[in-house]
């Protein structure tokens, strides 16, 4: 275990710095391997478990997986689903038979009609590879369409953070501004919530967390925000 | 005849007071602009350079796309107030040149196999103009992608070297570009050892390209240190006083 000065301490590395030797470490996220040599690919802090070495980037992109919730914004509607931004390099795709609604007639009912452009959705990565655009689903238990709430965002590499170790961070908010948050690996989340006092206080909380997720004693400083006490 | 230009004075020193290996002054921030995903400034002695990156983001028209790494589209452009008489804001035969040498100098930094399918659009806008805009330019464009979260194999920074009056000079200024009997742009990547970009226009003899590589190399490693710091300064956090 780290003790809390090491962590305070910890530096930033940029692209192309050393960040271990390959023969006794495992490059992980955002490293890689230039002979002996470990460097990072990315603005961000370095994290060691065990022989693996990681950078966790300052900034990040989100990079679809199976079984990822994601908040989605419908797109297009096309001929045979829907494309939906997931706030990744790659928009997703939303197949009609992937829309829980047992019966659809597409003679009756155009498919720009059931899900519009700009439609809010709470979705489950179902496919995701490198050669095709990743497929959503809306079926399941707490998915499918929001209808009401804020929509705020996160950089998607933050997410664990936010959430925290078993959930531990978002209770925290969610217990302290009394407000329930649905959080999509993709750094999007929704605050349900029509109490705009409630929605600036979430905001100002995901700011702060964006900013200082890798300083010492983020946890009580969420806390004393959630508060009222300036931390 | 025209009047002999003097690009060196009587004591050796440059035209704007530098030695012969001296940088110009240089000033870096990453993050200026809050619309692009990522973005930076580098004012290096008169030239003032913004450098905007978008993406990765869908290829669209989807034919441009590549199915095993990303594309990367950039623009090199200077404003029109950014030289001494109006230059047409219409893309030069410069301009586009340059555009297709930047990015062919950027691209292998970037790890492109990592986003196939889309594209990175990176913009930079030379708002004056001083001699060695593609240099500063490469140098703030890498910064731009470095904070915009895009995975590059290291940062590279680029100086321009040459012959002015017989001798070799780093980082011209626009006089010496004009007058001098040789410029050599390089773009030098620390990290893997590499050359990205290495340009020559004039004549020097093969000792005295090898003495101006060597030169650019250490002047790119100097601004190689100042890119890390102006990236450390961009992220590292400012508490709040309690």
């Amino acid at each position: 275990m780290r003790s809390n000065e090491q962590q305070r301490q910890r530096p930033i590395v940029v692209p192309g710095e050393y960040v271990g030797d390959s023969r006794f470490h495992i490059p992980g996220l955002n490293v890689y391997r230039l002979s002996d040599r470990m460097l990072a690919t990315t603005v961000g802090l370095v994290r060691t478990e065990g022989k693996r070495v990681d950078v966790v980037a300052l900034k990040s992109f989100y990079q679809p997986k199976v079984g990822d919730l994601v908040v989605g914004i419908v797109k297009e509607p096309g001929t045979a689903g829907w494309t939906v931004d997931i706030n990744s390099p790659f928009l997703a795709f939303l197949p009609l038979s992937e829309y829980p609604e047992k019966r659809i007639r597409l003679s009756r009912d155009s498919i720009g009609r059931i899900l519009e452009a700009g439609t809010v959705l709470i979705g489950l990565i179902k496919d995701a590879s490198i050669f095709s655009s990743p497929v959503l689903t809306l079926k399941g238990k707490g998915l499918g369409v929001v209808s009401n709430g804020f929509l705020l965002s996160i950089t998607a590499s933050k997410v664990p953070r936010l959430i925290g170790k078993k959930g531990s961070m978002l209770s925290t908010i969610e217990k302290g501004a009394n407000v329930k948050l649905t959080v999509g690996q993709n750094g999007r989340l929704i605050v349900h919530s029509e109490d705009l006092n409630v929605v600036m206080k979430v905001k100002e909380v995901i700011g702060m967390i964006e900013k200082e997720s890798h300083v010492y004693g983020l946890t009580e400083r969420v806390e004393a925000l959630l508060a009222g006490r300036r931390p | 005849m025209g009047e002999k230009i003097v690009l060196f004075s009587e004591d050796g020193k440059r035209s704007d007071g530098r030695g012969l290996d001296e940088l110009r002054p240089i000033r870096i921030k990453v993050g200026v602009l809050s619309n692009a995903q990522g973005s930076a400034y580098i004012e290096q002695g008169k030239n003032k350079i913004l450098a905007a990156v978008y993406g990765p983001k869908e290829a669209l028209p989807k034919h441009i796309s590549l199915p095993d790494r990303c594309i990367l589209r950039c623009r090199y452009h200077m404003a029109p107030f950014s030289t001494t008489e109006r230059k047409s804001p219409a893309p030069s035969r410069r301009e586009i040149e340059l555009s297709m040498v930047l990015r062919n100098a950027l691209e292998p930094l970037v790890m492109t196999s990592l986003f196939p399918r889309t594209v990175i659009d990176i913009f930079i806008e030379v708002l004056q103009a001083d001699g060695g805009t593609r240099c500063a330019g490469l140098t703030a464009a890498v910064l731009a992608l470095a904070d915009a979260g895009i995975p590059l194999r290291g940062l590279a920074a680029a100086c321009a070297v040459g012959k002015a009056d017989g001798k070799i000079v780093v980082d011209l200024n626009d006089l010496e570009d004009k007058y001098g009997e040789a410029d050599m742009p390089v773009a030098y990547n620390p990290t893997l050892d590499g050359i990205t970009l290495l340009q020559m226009d004039g004549i020097m003899s093969k000792e005295e390209v090898e003495q101006a590589l060597s030169l650019a190399i250490t002047a790119t490693q100097k601004m190689h240190k100042m890119q890390v710091d102006a990236l450390r300064e961009r992220f590292s956090v400012q508490r709040r006083e309690v």
